[in-house]
């Protein structure tokens, strides 16, 4: 966690406020998405957008809700979800141990890495 | 003579088999059909001439010493570039992955590469399979082998185009809402996403980890089903993929489909489907009635909430999916982060586009804590009533024929401003997606335009060998399947 408090990748109380309050004006209807609301969204998505990108998507996310308000005219009280289409048992294969990809194939694809160490390398996240 | 980029993989596997060509030979032929039309189709993103011809000798050596060969050895395929290769730029059409080169090979290409199959390289598709028509590829648009100024459909594209210009007899694409059937349709082609489970998703970089399947495009059913035996099985390293044995799907090729009931939903029949479209479809149906099969009407209710239902899932399983690409292990990063929040987000605002970036909000946002109830579960419960309808159809019916799409394939541009128009495209395919059920597309006809229909086959979770058989006959029955696109 950062000095600041301002996160170290993700602030449950903020979260829950800010989309609390979405959901609030979505079901009552009093205004659509605003370009703020996409950038919370965009920032919980770990994805910086530009602003002809937020007005696009502001747009587009709002033709979007539109659809899936229409989802809401079926009663579904009684019927349970459905995550995967093919019943079926998760298949396990026997816990052996065997060798996994060698760490220097790994690490190759990386976009900066410490070869001797064999890790990446990212910015410093700790104590800033 | 028909020239070798002309024929069916039965057909030059059979020669090859027969020693009338090498594998080289015919390998040397599709590389110089690659040559000499890649540059107005568009279908490759990577071509690898070398490994093709390596791996072409060595089936050749195979052959002449004597070794028993598979029944595809030595034909060539395309493969669409969200499959894992070893040694092989993988992108996905996305510029967050240029440069990435896979450590491990996808199962379905270690199965391929075991069977003598020749890789020709990687095809295009919509960046991260998200799309109908490649235009949102990260990399350039494909174009219609049977008019250069249509899109091939998507978000297999690539591999339908690079089949319908005869710069592969055979590819795999991936089929998440219709990526492999709809570019079937536009292309003229056989394609088929197989029951969820049926092919090992290992290697396939994830979309939507519920939805998606790999699958065969092909000129002919044979072709296609030649191709889903070898890819189709058990993996233990997919443990999704289900425990069951794998038929070999060519004894489906019987041309008999007498007493077969087929259903037509007259959902798909509704307004939006052009006039042309289901006029090819509704005469297939008639074809197939004269063959022997019992026709009737069914109806399944709950079809025109799939798409919204479709919209909530897939994009919130690509939410999860896609957070993996953050600039640290694989694929570019971006060059003005100050910290590491910024390296996430700058790094994904400079590599994906805007579809991507569309579908990772709405899942995010479909996700996000005091939504989740109002969109991903009322979608999961939606996704159960899709799945009953079928059920209740599959009651009184071995199968079920409609439109694999509303139109044919649309003018490049036309629909790329209008998102929503674009994803109508899917309307017909998406639901076989969400109930995890098999779907084939054939061609059944040309519109005024000299464009392909395509038409879908449904069945019940693996019943492959139905839609095969019932597709082998209507194809027995007509000649769409000899045509090819002239370039």
């Amino acid at each position: 966690m950062s000095a600041s408090g301002q996160a170290g990748c993700y602030n449950e109380a903020a979260v829950q406020k800010s989309t609390a309050t979405l959901f609030c004006r979505r079901l009552s209807r009093l205004m659509a998405l605003t370009p703020d609301d996409v950038r919370n969204v965009g920032s919980l998505a770990r994805l910086a957008l530009t602003e002809d990108e937020t007005e696009r998507l502001t747009h587009q996310l709002n033709d979007l809700l539109d659809q899936f308000a229409r989802l809401q005219e079926l009663d579904t009280d009684d019927v349970p979800p459905t995550s995967h289409a093919v019943p079926v048992a998760a298949m396990l294969r026997e816990d052996i141990v065997r060798p996994s990809l060698p760490r220097e194939a790994v690490i190759a694809m990386g976009p900066q890495v410490d070869e001797e160490l064999g890790g990446f390398i990212v910015p410093q996240v700790l104590g800033e | 003579m028909a020239e070798l980029h002309d024929l069916t993989a039965a057909d030059l596997a059979a020669k090859i088999k027969a020693r009338d060509v090498s594998a080289r030979e015919v390998t040397d032929a599709f590389l110089a059909r690659i040559e000499a039309v890649e540059s107005s189709v568009k279908s490759f993103i990577t071509v690898t001439p070398e490994e093709a011809r390596a791996q072409a000798d060595a089936v050749d050596a195979r052959i002449a010493a004597g070794d028993a060969v598979g029944p595809l050895a030595g034909v060539p395929v395309a493969l669409k570039d969200n499959l894992c290769t070893v040694g092989v730029e993988t992108t996905c059409a996305s510029q967050i992955l240029r440069g990435f080169v896979p450590p491990y090979n996808a199962t379905v290409v270690e199965k391929l590469t075991a069977a003598g199959v020749i890789s020709l390289g990687k095809t295009n598709l919509d960046e991260f399979a998200m799309g109908s028509s490649t235009e949102n590829s990260g990399m350039f648009t494909t174009r219609n082998p049977w008019n250069l100024d249509k899109v091939p459909g998507g978000s297999s594209g690539g591999s339908a185009a690079a089949v319908a210009a005869g710069e592969a007899p055979l590819s795999l694409g991936s089929d998440t809402g219709g990526s492999i059937r709809q570019p079937a349709a536009f292309c003229g082609l056989v394609g088929i996403k197989p029951t969820y489970g049926r092919v090992s998703r290992y290697g396939l970089v994830a979309f939507a980890s519920s939805l998606d399947q790999i699958g065969p495009f092909a000129h002919t059913v044979e072709d296609a089903a030649l191709l889903l035996t070898a890819i189709s099985g058990p993996d233990e390293r997919d443990s999704t993929s289900v425990p069951r044995p794998v038929p070999d799907y060519t004894k489906a090729l019987t041309g008999d489909v007498k007493g077969l009931r087929i259903g037509v939903p007259s959902e798909y029949f509704a307004e939006g489907i052009s006039p042309e479209v289901r006029a090819s479809v509704l005469s297939a149906i008639g074809i197939l009635r004269g063959l022997g099969a019992q026709v009737d009407e069914v109806s399944l209710p709950y079809t025109d909430y799939a798409l919204a239902a479709y919209y909530i899932v897939a994009p919130a399983e690509a939410s999860s999916n896609l957070a993996r690409y953050d600039g640290v292990r694989y694929g570019r990063r971006t060059e003005r982060s100050s910290n590491h929040i910024d390296l996430f987000e700058k790094t994904r605002e400079e590599g994906f586009g805007p579809e991507v970036k569309q579908r990772i909000l709405t899942g995010t946002y479909a996700l996000s804590h005091g939504y989740y109830d109002a969109f991903y579960l009322k979608a999961q419960k939606v996704r159960t009533l899709l799945r009953r309808d079928f059920e209740a159809a599959f009651e009184k019916f071995d199968l079920l024929v409609t439109p694999t799409a509303p139109t044919t394939a649309f003018g490049i541009g036309e629909k790329s401003d209008d998102p929503l128009a674009m994803k109508l495209s899917d309307i017909c395919t998406i639901p076989a997606n969400m109930a995890g059920i098999p779907a084939l597309s054939q061609c059944c006809g040309f519109d005024t335009h000299g464009l392909p229909v395509g038409m879908q086959l449904m069945g019940p979770a693996f019943s492959e060998e139905v839609l095969i058989r019932a597709a082998y006959a209507y194809e027995q029955a007509t000649d769409w399947h000899q045509r090819r696109a002239k370039l």
